[in-house]
């Protein structure tokens, strides 16, 4: 059987690099792709993951192994973002996206799209989120952009699961009102005019 | 069924997890009441917008690139340049062997010079074979090790015969420099390392 994360830190802290090889592997995916709403490039989301590796790598020693793994990774993935972001002063304009702008598409840290429609897509969930209230806001990114399961979103809030769930909820339906207005305002653009550009929204 | 009750259960509707108890009523009041039929259909859509939000795949050496960054131990001619106090000079295997070969060319010249570059010929051999190994044993660097290991064995032996074909030009009389290269370059393959 597989080891459990909690067990492959225990390793780590006796300084085995397999199981840290392992913790690295198993979770790299995750990792980069939070980093990836943040950054809404790839490179830039690389680089950040790169970074909260190496965070987490210094400071496994303060895991609380009476915890879960996943949870304190996605905390940590987190805080790190978001501090590289404020660094940056520009977390707002990553959450909206406009760093997704055309003429970036084509380089090598562009988005992974595998068509304009997703591209649309991408632009549209960002700039919804970036509409919601940050509280709901993060609990819905951490179900349904990065599947955690309402117990592990408890633990990364310090919440009760009650309060993850009804969140959620609220942020869905708050994010349905809005991306519908959105889907409305840009088929009226597309009869209207016969343009393709989206209407900026404020 | 209420509005609001339905609302409630969106979410576990949506999620597939509505009990089977509930979703009668649910269903009987999704298809009477056309403003919650409408909530209904955009909350489902938000969801589905959400789940196919672009993910990005792990790149190639991403997990490599971590791991010289935290485990890595740096390879022995690293901490040699480095002990030299030399910037940041990335001595690969096979520079590390041009390099020897033309400390061998200087000695080639003189009668000392032959014994020296015979221990030296053996003992860059030995190094090289052992660093390899050091190499294999960490699994993380297997990928670098196996790139290396490829490269390095051909360019040493290639310098090392054509040293030895000059000695033995010049002094036909002297014994033929002891090789131990048979079975030395077949460990030096990645195919012959220890795995992981
Ligand atoms: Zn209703």
């Amino acid at each position: 059987m597989a080891p459990t994360d909690n067990e492959l830190v225990v390793r780590c802290l006796q300084r085995d690099e397999v199981a840290w090889q392992l913790l690295v592997e198993r979770h790299s995916r995750r990792v980069l792709n939070i980093a990836y709403q943040f950054t809404g490039r790839r490179d830039e989301a690389e680089e950040l993951a790169q970074e909260v590796f190496l965070r987490v790598f210094r400071s496994l020693h303060q895991f609380d192994l009476t915890t879960h793994f996943v949870p304190w990774l996605v905390r940590v993935s987190r805080n790190l973002c978001i501090d590289e972001h404020r660094s940056r002063a520009r977390e707002k304009a990553a959450l909206v996206a406009d760093e997704v702008d055309p003429e970036r598409t084509e380089d090598s840290g562009a988005s992974p799209y595998r068509n304009l429609e997703e591209k649309e897509l991408e632009q549209r969930v960002r700039r919804g989120l970036a509409e919601l209230g940050e509280e709901l806001r993060t609990a819905l990114v951490l179900r349904d952009l990065q599947g955690l399961s309402y117990s592990e979103i408890a633990e990364v809030l310090h919440l009760a699961v009650g309060t993850v769930k009804s969140r959620i909820h609220r942020g869905r339906l708050e994010l349905a009102v809005i991306l519908s207005k959105s889907r409305d305002e840009s088929e009226r653009s597309w009869r209207g005019t016969g343009q393709v550009e989206q209407e900026p929204e404020s | 069924m209420t509005h609001e009750n339905f609302e409630a259960l969106l979410g576990d509707y949506a999620e597939g997890i509505l009990p089977v108890g509930q979703m009668r009523a649910f269903r009987d009041h999704l298809t009477s009441c056309s403003s919650c039929a409408a909530l209904a259909d955009s909350y489902t859509s938000a969801l589905a917008d959400l789940h196919s939000f672009p993910r990005i795949e792990v790149p190639d050496g991403f997990k490599l690139r971590i791991l010289e960054k935290t485990t890595r131990r740096p390879a022995p001619w690293e901490t040699f340049w480095a002990w030299l106090g030399l910037p940041r000079f990335r001595l690969t295997p096979a520079s590390a062997g041009a390099l020897l070969s033309m400390l061998l060319l200087f000695l080639a010249g003189t009668s000392d010079g032959k014994r020296v570059a015979r221990e030296i010929n053996m003992a860059t051999h030995q190094t090289y074979s052992n660093a390899l190994r050091l190499y294999y044993r960490s699994s993380d660097l297997k990928e670098t090790a196996a790139a290396m290991g490829k490269k390095i064995p051909g360019r040493l032996e290639g310098s090392m015969d054509w040293i030895r074909q000059r000695l033995e030009k010049q002094s036909p009389g002297e014994p033929r420099p002891n090789q131990p290269e048979g079975s030395q370059s077949s460990s030096m393959t990645p195919e012959g390392g220890p795995a992981a």
